[in-house]
């Protein structure tokens, strides 16, 4: 049976979760959300709860990682629901450019056709994109994350992978 | 469980995401995946990462705990969602609260013999109370019961015999005041002892059985006033419609007076000695079937009028404490009680049951609504 792990040791492992995945969930949330700040905001957030819940964890649910991934996801999708409806009430620019840190002129080709290639990608495709090479999550951790069997998320990412490569070409 | 077979991958398709994972990893890939390989490393090279200021502030936080939960939550929950959920708890709310009121209304409906009586336990005796149920003479001082309301006319015309019989416990040096004090309850609502046996003990068993009569509209009072000189061991109660047996005699009562109309009337034109015997001898034999007839009216009425109470005392389990509570009282008492619990239990696994599966489906359906809703932000 899962059993909750205790406190003090659960506040241990939550340490240890977040150092190794901060930098991950963030990758995430940022290319699905394509806003810094609002990236750095759910970030903060998903953590939070993450550690709120850190009591409700089930080991045989999953792995932590993907127990994270899941709260970081909802906490992601939800607030690209709320930006969705109050987007053309409040005017609140999207940050377009949120994903490029350096100048244009300092990118290579390469990296350009695949940032080009990314934006081409459906947004699903792209959060599988994320999911897999940004945040490095297995393809079990990518099965729980997204509630189906490892074989369909490893075919999705495969078949999404595949676009990229097409439209990076196409880029090229 | 899955109840779809999952297809099987395509041997390309799983070699090519073997390279992708290898590639990751920093592992060697076949030549013919070396583009999809570099393709995933320079994803991974290129993923956004975090302005140092946000990665300091957000380990400090997560040093001190997340003490300032949910502050910088970009989504305040909006106030729909929040009254969605107020609804979701209240509308759960109310329905375990009514579960649990159904729960103990159902599990508070049984009960044994011992218990005390409460005024609503004679309701049904009650409908059945007869317009000739009241004392055939007035008792002075006492006030009879009032008729019951709502009763439906036809009702109120039926001939009810009641009776009852109640087991009383006490230790045995108090089994004759226990019975002096039914004698007194019987005075006392205007009935009537119609036989008693007491015992000491003396070389027999001691206990007391008494057979009373009281006034059937006061056997409700008087059996909550019996009921209260010892511990009840058992109380019954029965009710037996006897409005049938009212007709054949009174049909021959009303037969035999008017015969004895018509023979008065005879006798009256009746010239000769002769006559006037035969029609006298015929009175008689008509006097006698109306005296008779009256006699079984009469018993009739008194059986309708006075209903009849057996009680019967009986030592008690232990007799020396003074007629406390004894160990046999207790197990009498925990055996009710988990009488009761498990038929709590049964009422509640019958209601509990169906009420999980359905609340279990409901749930899940909850939940595959709230993640096909997250996930239409995908779509938009």
């Amino acid at each position: 049976m899962d059993r909750p792990l205790s406190r003090s040791k659960g506040v241990k492992e939550f340490e240890e979760l977040y150092r190794a995945s901060r930098d991950d969930v963030y990758a995430y949330v940022a290319t699905m959300l394509r806003d810094r700040f609002a990236a750095e905001d759910v970030t903060a957030l998903a953590f939070e709860r993450a550690y709120r819940k850190r009591g409700s964890f089930r080991p045989g649910r999953g792995s932590p990682r993907a127990w994270l991934f899941g709260i970081a996801r909802n906490a992601a999708l939800d607030e690209l629901r709320r930006r969705s409806r109050t987007a053309p009430a409040d005017g609140e620019p999207v940050d377009e450019d949120a994903v490029s840190f350096e100048d244009e002129a300092e990118i290579g080709a390469r990296r350009m056709a695949v940032r080009a290639g990314l934006e081409s990608l459906q947004p699903r495709e792209r959060e599988l994109v994320a999911l897999k090479f940004f945040a490095g999550l297995s393809n079990t951790e990518l099965a729980a994350v997204l509630g189906t069997s490892e074989t369909n998320a490893a075919t999705r990412v495969h078949r999404a992978i595949n676009k990229l490569r097409e439209a990076c070409h196409e880029t090229a | 469980m899955r109840l779809r077979r999952e297809p099987e991958m395509d041997p390309s398709t799983r070699r090519e995401l073997e390279a992708l994972d290898a590639a990751l990893a920093g592992r060697p890939v076949d030549p013919r995946d070396e583009e999809l390989a570099s393709l995933a490393v320079a994803l991974r090279d290129d993923r956004p990462l975090p302005r140092p200021e946000f990665a300091l502030d957000l380990d400090l936080r997560a040093r001190d705990g997340f003490p300032a939960a949910e502050t910088a939550s970009p989504a305040p929950r909006p106030k729909r969602a929040l009254a969605f959920r107020r609804r979701w708890a209240l509308a759960l709310g109310t329905a375990a609260s009514l579960f649990i009121v159904a729960t103990a209304v159902l599990t508070s409906g049984g009960g044994d013999q011992t218990r005390r009586p409460s005024p609503s336990a004679s309701e049904p005796l009650r409908d059945l109370e007869s317009s000739d149920s009241a004392p055939a003479t007035a008792q002075p001082g006492i006030a009879p019961a009032p008729p019951p309301a709502g009763v439906a006319p036809r009702v109120r015309d039926r001939k009810v015999e009641r009776g009852a019989s109640l087991t009383l416990s006490t230790p045995r040096d108090q089994i004759e005041d226990v019975a002096d004090g039914a004698v007194r309850v019987t005075d006392r609502h205007g009935g009537f002892v119609l036989s008693s046996s007491v015992s000491s003990g003396e070389g027999r068993e001691p206990g007391a059985t008494l057979d009373l009569r009281i006034p059937s509209a006061r056997l409700q009072p008087a059996l909550a006033d019996l009921s209260e000189l010892a511990h009840v061991r058992a109380r019954t109660q029965e009710a037996r419609d006897i409005t049938a047996a009212f007709t054949s005699p009174r049909r021959r009562l009303s037969d035999a007076l008017a015969e004895r109309r018509g023979l008065l009337r005879q006798l009256a034109r009746a010239v000769t000695p002769n006559e006037t015997a035969a029609v006298r001898a015929r009175l008689r034999a008509v006097n006698r079937r109306i005296d008779r007839s009256q006699a079984e009216l009469r018993r009739l009425r008194d059986r309708v009028s006075f209903a009849t109470v057996s009680v019967a005392i009986e030592p008690g389990a232990d007799s020396g404490d003074g007629g406390g509570w004894s160990l046999g009282d207790a197990a009498d008492d925990a055996l009710g009680v988990l009488r009761a619990l498990l038929g709590g239990a049964l009422v509640a696994l019958a209601v509990l049951v169906p009420a999980g599966l359905l609340g279990g489906a409901g749930w899940l359906a909850y939940r595959g609504w709230v993640r096909r809703r997250r996930e239409s932000a995908l779509e938009m």
